[in-house]
């Protein structure tokens, strides 16, 4: 540096208050341009000489601190610094491996920091940081994901930067297929956690990381296929955690001081519980788990990952827990897609074991494969498998229980996969079980079978509902491959004849009457009238299909239409024509508006209460059909379990499913004991004998005693305590 | 809230059918119903799907394949419907691609009660994957009325985006027929949606080369 001594003085005095002069530069840069200079070719020089020998460590300090210096004022001077940022991140990709950490991290916080300002392209900038991923260095991998993130997550905050997610997704792509493990799956986690952002929530993503499941390294293809499995769970964990508990802090506000704050904090509490609960309402009703369903081709995926899962033999390539991933996936994405896939029913099966690892898991992987276009046969030998390995005698109820929950799970999915013979012995051997896990698992099959095919079952278990379904020919089993083809809006034809009951009454009354129910939705249909031009005065609010006929009649003369549904509205002697209407659908004559769907829905569940009760179903009825006195005792007995019988299966099935019902004498928790039970425990009397309660007691007169007890019998006669 | 009337239906379809007769074109114009929903978002709530029978049949040149026992595909000869006994099937060899031809060149399947349960063993996903998973018929069933109803049944299934078609007729019905049909799909719709109208966020009613015309 063949600087004159003035200069070199005033750099050195410089060198030192780098950040003095930075703050200097902050406030005034234009008076500071010359010194800035000064330090920007000082800068190069430095790096020069660092180019020579990028692995020498004495000369990094000096360097990362000129970096920082101009990175943070490069803005003022842009036109000065333009080659800053390439430099910057030239030297990071050529030499990121061999560089000191320090400066490594130094240099990438600048560049961080200059993309803060936006001196650098994101593009340009996000792919030298999936390079770095390759650095052995944990804090500074972790520095770049959160980095990487958030700068994408907010080029996404005010619109898609589709330009950018595409570019971005395409390289992520290429650094999955990265030789360097590490890199591969921070890439993913990269993306994982934009998609759980929900910044990424598109289909391409998603298919990105579903490639990742067949990646060669088993972390990263653990991560891919947790993702699939579990990303709702986790969610729901994070909000169990925060979650305050609202016992405690009533109580708390019952004994603690009553203070403004404390009443307001209860409020926030009782707040936060009622948004989370109806969160979890909502994301109930979200029964899948979106990923799966973006995934293009779902059948080949899942073949790929079935012929990966058997072709992986050794422990090492795919580990248990891996493999059981691999499986609860593929389980799932048949059970989603009601995808074909006949292998995996015997490869399940062979794995369903008493003693077999987390078999729990595995028979809720049984159930999720199952769905109505398997081929019966393919399940009844899970369904076997299930019932001669755990369905036992001499094995503990929980195991008992376990394939029992096991079968009607699989039943519920696939109900002709039940061989009746099986279905018989299962129940006849556990109904009267010793344990009450194994009866209350029994009785659910029962109600399950009631439900989906009675006839199945033995005649004594049908229950009373069954029995005369089965009877008169109703119950009716869904064939093999049988869509459920709606004839129309169900529960439409119910409403019809309420309408047509409502009408004759009308009639007969003579009055118009008030519409009892949804009359808000009424008045929206005699409104429409009313803007047609014509109203009729006696309109009756709550009878729409009169509304309807009127429409139609009225235009039935303008135009000639025909009007299916009989033009009677005010003649009483008119039955015959009125029923006509009731053989077109009521669907398909009007458009039925939101009270329409209310009311139908309370019809048809006061119908379906009414099935299941057995009302309206007679076993006189039923001719050629003569029950036992047992036999109908049987049926009115076993009315409490069919609860069960509504039972809808999700799409997912928890492990915990399995044991469900099933408790251990142990688990009860273990309660403190209420003060009115301590008061009635005895103290010794030793501690006692010389009170004087007792000693007066003692020293009663026998005439005080007698009246006493003469009083105590009585109050015991009246029954007081 | 439903601010829809039976009327302004009756109304858009005749606007539909006389614009359909005044252009004749060379080809029966199928009438599709179309469908935009709101306050619903297909990652998040469940996809609803439903099959439902019209009371007119909306695509009668329907294309429909018999995969029978031999005595269907006598019946089936005898009324000129394509056939497939089990060699035929076999013959395929589960080679993917005459599947899938297999699987284009039909928009339905019957199948024989005794052989549906082996076609998912013969055929593989194929089917299933194309969507047209054949339906079951017996020896007392009629394979014309089988196939009528097939026909004349319609499917709503949501996918990954939030609007929906669905061809609900043709323009060679009548103007009655077609009203029937369109309400007894509308109605059908807003029965499958969480919210019913709320849900809802446009109808519109459009032949083959007409203009759509929103009835909602």
């Amino acid at each position: 540096m063949g600087k004159g001594t003035r200069t070199r003085a005033r750099v050195d005095a410089l060198n030192l208050n780098l950040p003095q002069l930075q703050n200097l530069i902050k406030r005034d840069p234009s008076s500071y341009t010359a010194e800035f200079q000064l330090q920007l070719k000082h800068f190069q020089s430095r790096l020069d000489i660092f180019l020579l020998k990028p692995a020498d460590s004495d000369e990094h300090e000096e360097l990362g601190d000129l970096i920082t210096f101009i990175a943070h004022v490069a803005p003022c001077y842009p036109k000065l610094c333009a080659q800053f940022p390439q430099q910057v991140s030239d030297l990071l990709s050529n030499h990121h491996q061999n560089l000191n950490p320090d400066l490594r991290k130094t240099m990438v916080q600048a560049l961080m920091l200059l993309r803060n300002r936006d001196l650098i392209s994101q593009t340009s900038l996000l792919s030298l940081f999936f390079v770095l991923f390759r650095c052995r260095d944990k804090q500074l991998r972790q520095l770049l994901h959160s980095h990487i993130v958030s700068d994408i997550k907010n080029a996404n905050q005010k619109a898609k930067n589709n330009k950018l997610n595409k570019t971005l997704q395409n390289f992520m792509y290429t650094m999955l297929g990265d030789a360097h493990e590490i890199a591969a799956k921070k890439s993913l986690d990269v993306m994982i956690d934009l998609y759980k952002k929900n910044v990424w929530n598109d289909a391409k993503t998603v298919n990105v990381i579903g490639e990742a499941c067949f990646h060669s390294s088993p972390k990263v293809c653990a991560t891919a296929i947790n993702f699939f499995l579990g990303a709702n769970r986790e969610e729901e964990e994070e909000a169990d955690v925060d979650m305050p508990d609202i016992t405690v802090l009533k109580h708390q506000a019952h004994i603690k001081k009553k203070t403004k704050s404390e009443k307001a904090k209860l409020e926030k509490a009782m707040a936060t519980i009622k948004k989370k609960e109806r969160a979890a309402l909502n994301s109930n009703t979200a029964l899948s788990f979106p990923p799966l369903h973006l995934l293009n081709d779902p059948q080949s995926h899942a073949e790929k990952l079935f012929s990966r899962l058997r072709q992986a033999t050794s422990q090492s390539t795919l580990p248990f827990p891996l493999r059981l991933a691999h499986l609860d996936l593929i389980t799932r994405l048949v059970g989603a897609h009601k995808l074909v896939l006949l292998n995996i029913y015997p490869f399940i099966a062979k794995y369903l074991n008493p003693h077999q690892k987390d078999v729990t898991r595995l028979l809720a992987c049984a159930a999720q494969a199952t769905h109505d276009l398997v081929p019966p046969d393919a399940v009844e030998e899970v369904v076997r498998a299930v019932a001669d390995r755990f369905v036992w005698g001499n094995y503990s109820g929980e195991v008992v229980v376990a394939g029992l929950n096991a079968i009607r799970e699989l039943s519920a999915r696939q109900p002709l996969a039940m061989p009746a013979e099986l279905l018989d012995s299962l129940v006849a051997d556990h109904k009267g079980h010793r344990e009450k896990g194994v009866t209350n698992a029994t009785r659910a099959l029962v109600g399950l079978f009631r439900e989906v095919n009675p006839e199945l079952l033995h005649k004594k278990h049908r229950g009373k509902v069954g029995t005369i379904e089965v009877a008169k020919g109703i119950a009716k089993v869904k064939e093999y491959g049988q869509m459920d083809v709606a004839e129309g809006v169900a529960g439409a034809e119910l409403l019809q004849e309420m309408d047509v009951d409502e009408d004759e009454d009308a009639e007969s009354s003579g009055s118009a009457e008030d519409g009892g129910d949804g009359s808000d939705g009424d008045g929206s249909w005699s409104d429409v009238e009313e803007e047609e031009g014509d109203v009729d005065a006696e309109a009756d609010g709550s009878d729409e299909e009169n509304d309807n006929d009127e429409e139609e009649e009225e235009e039935g003369e303008e135009a000639s239409k025909e009007a299916p549904s009989g033009e009677t509205e005010t003649e009483g002697t008119s039955k015959a024509e009125v029923k006509p209407s009731t053989d077109v659908r009521i669907e398909a004559q009007k458009i039925l508006t939101d009270d329409d769907f209310r009311i139908m829905k309370k019809l048809r569940t006061e119908k379906e209460a009414q099935r299941l009760t057995g009302q309206g179903l007679r076993i006189k009825d039923v001719k050629g059909k003569k029950r036992t006195h047992a036999e109908m005792d049987d049926g009115s007995d076993d009315e409490e379990h069919d609860s069960d019988a509504h039972y809808e299966p999700d799409e997912f099935v928890h492990p915990d499913a399995m044991l469900a019902g099933y408790k251990r004498k142990q688990t009860k928790e273990e309660r403190s004991t209420t003060n009115k039970v301590k008061s009635k425990k005895t103290k010794n009397i030793m501690m006692m004998v010389h009170k004087r309660e007792v000693w007066n007691k003692k020293m009663m007169s026998s005439r005080e005693k007698t009246k006493r007890r003469r009083e105590h019998v009585k109050r015991q006669k009246r029954g007081a305590h | 809230m439903s601010k829809l009337a039976s009327a302004t239906v009756r109304e858009r379809v005749k606007e539909l059918v006389t614009e359909a007769n005044e252009k004749p074109r060379k080809f029966t114009e199928t009438v599709e119903l179309q469908i935009g929903l709101k306050n619903y978002d297909p990652q998040r709530d469940k996809r609803f799907s439903g099959t439902v029978k019209l009371p007119h049949i909306p695509r009668p040149r329907l294309t429909v394949c018999v995969l029978g026992d031999a005595k269907h595909c006598d019946e089936a000869k005898n009324l000129g419907v394509d056939h497939m006994s089990v060699d035929d099937l076999k013959k395929m060899n589960k080679n993917k691609k005459i599947i899938k031809k297999l699987a284009k060149k039909y928009d339905a399947f019957l199948a024989s009660e005794a052989l549906i349960k082996q076609i998912p063993r013969l055929l593989g996903p194929g089917l299933s994957k194309a969507g047209k998973f054949p339906t079951p018929i017996t020896h007392a069933d009629d394979i014309n009325a089988k196939i009528a109803d097939l026909k004349s049944t319609i499917r709503f299934q949501l996918k990954k985006v939030l609007c929906l078609g669905v061809a609900v007729g043709n323009v060679d019905m009548s103007e009655d027929q077609l009203v029937t049909n369109i309400m007894l799909s509308i109605n059908f719709l807003v029965s499958l949606l969480k919210k019913h109208w709320q849900n809802v966020k446009s109808l519109y009613i459009k032949s083959t080369m007409g203009k759509p015309i929103r009835v909602f």
